[in-house]
């Protein structure tokens, strides 16, 4: 499997902090963790539209387009509910748009 | 294939060794190897070996040692700190000069190399990602690269902002790609250890 969907499908199993709250009420461990996380997530959310000229990231998708597990959650599962700010939300919607325009029809239903 | 080591590659495994201990003396001898050292050599074989991220923990230990062996005189007086720095590129022009060079070569490689590749993301995306200070993103940053010293940042700066061909590190579209592979490692190894 390529390494981008390999990377990606198990991705799709992490769910990082779901709210304010809970990052608030946290150990400061805790917060230096889900912190990082969501910096890691900022960072692909910024570099993943960029990304979408690479043939190397289109092959890798449609090579595995018939899998149609990891295409239809990939919006639905990797959310940040709680996140949705002025910085994170623009970028996760240019990361969705992205998807929503390359993935075929079949796969959003 | 099995891969056997090149005569070179002893040679410069040794260098490399000396140059990467705690506290790495500049002696005569070193400076004798360090004068016929060849930083395009040193990518080469790593890349051979499939270890080109160590390239650069290797050219940063060299260019600290360099870099230490000016400042243990005990200079205290900028100028002639800046004279002394002179002096380390004169006396070893062919690191300096090689060191664009073995950059542009890794960047321009059908994979590109993946560490110079987040250094210079990292370079020119940093003050977008910027977050606000009650971003709960911003309480801790990722630290990109962390093996990497601060010496060869800056270095990698200086030649992408200095060099007359810096245009040349226009990231393309499979520069992005390592980029979004090096930062899905990084989340998932940080959600490994939220609970």
């Amino acid at each position: 499997m390529p390494i981008f969907q390999s990377l990606a499908n198990q991705c799709l199993h992490i769910r990082p902090c779901q709210n304010a709250d809970i990052f608030n009420s946290s150990d400061e461990d805790t917060k230096r963790k889900y912190s990082e996380v969501l910096c890691a997530f900022l960072c692909i959310a910024h570099v993943l539209p960029l990304a979408q000229k690479s043939q190397g990231l289109l092959d890798q998708i449609y090579n595995g387009q018939r899998d149609e597990r990891w295409q239809g959650h990939f919006h639905k599962r990797w959310t940040l509910d709680g996140w949705n700010d002025h910085i994170i939300q623009p970028a996760r919607d240019a990361v969705l748009e992205y998807y929503k325009v390359r993935t075929k029809s079949q796969f959003l239903q | 294939m099995e891969r056997t080591p090149s005569p070179e590659f002893h040679v410069y495994s040794e260098i490399i060794k000396r140059c990467l201990t705690e506290d790495p003396v500049c002696t005569p001898a070193l400076q004798k190897e360090l004068s016929v050292l060849s930083l395009q050599k040193i990518y080469v074989i790593c890349e051979i070996y499939d270890v080109t991220s160590s390239f650069w923990e290797i050219l940063s230990a060299i260019f600290e040692m360099l870099h230490r062996q000016v400042r243990r005189n005990g200079l205290r007086d900028i100028r002639t700190l800046t004279i002394k720095f002179q002096n380390l590129e004169d006396q070893y022009p062919h690191l300096f000069s090689e060191f664009s060079a073995v950059c542009f070569h890794a960047f321009d490689k059908v994979e590109p190399d993946i560490t110079l590749t987040v250094l210079l993301y990292n370079k020119q995306y940093s003050h977008r990602l910027q977050l606000h200070v009650t971003h709960p993103a911003s309480a801790f940053c990722i630290h990109v690269l962390p093996k990497l010293k601060e010496k060869i940042r800056l270095d990698i700066n200086m030649i992408v902002t200095t060099h007359p061909q810096w245009q040349n590190f226009a990231l393309s579209g499979q520069h992005y790609l390592s980029v979004v592979l090096y930062f899905m490692g990084k989340y998932l190894y940080y959600s490994s250890s939220v609970k």
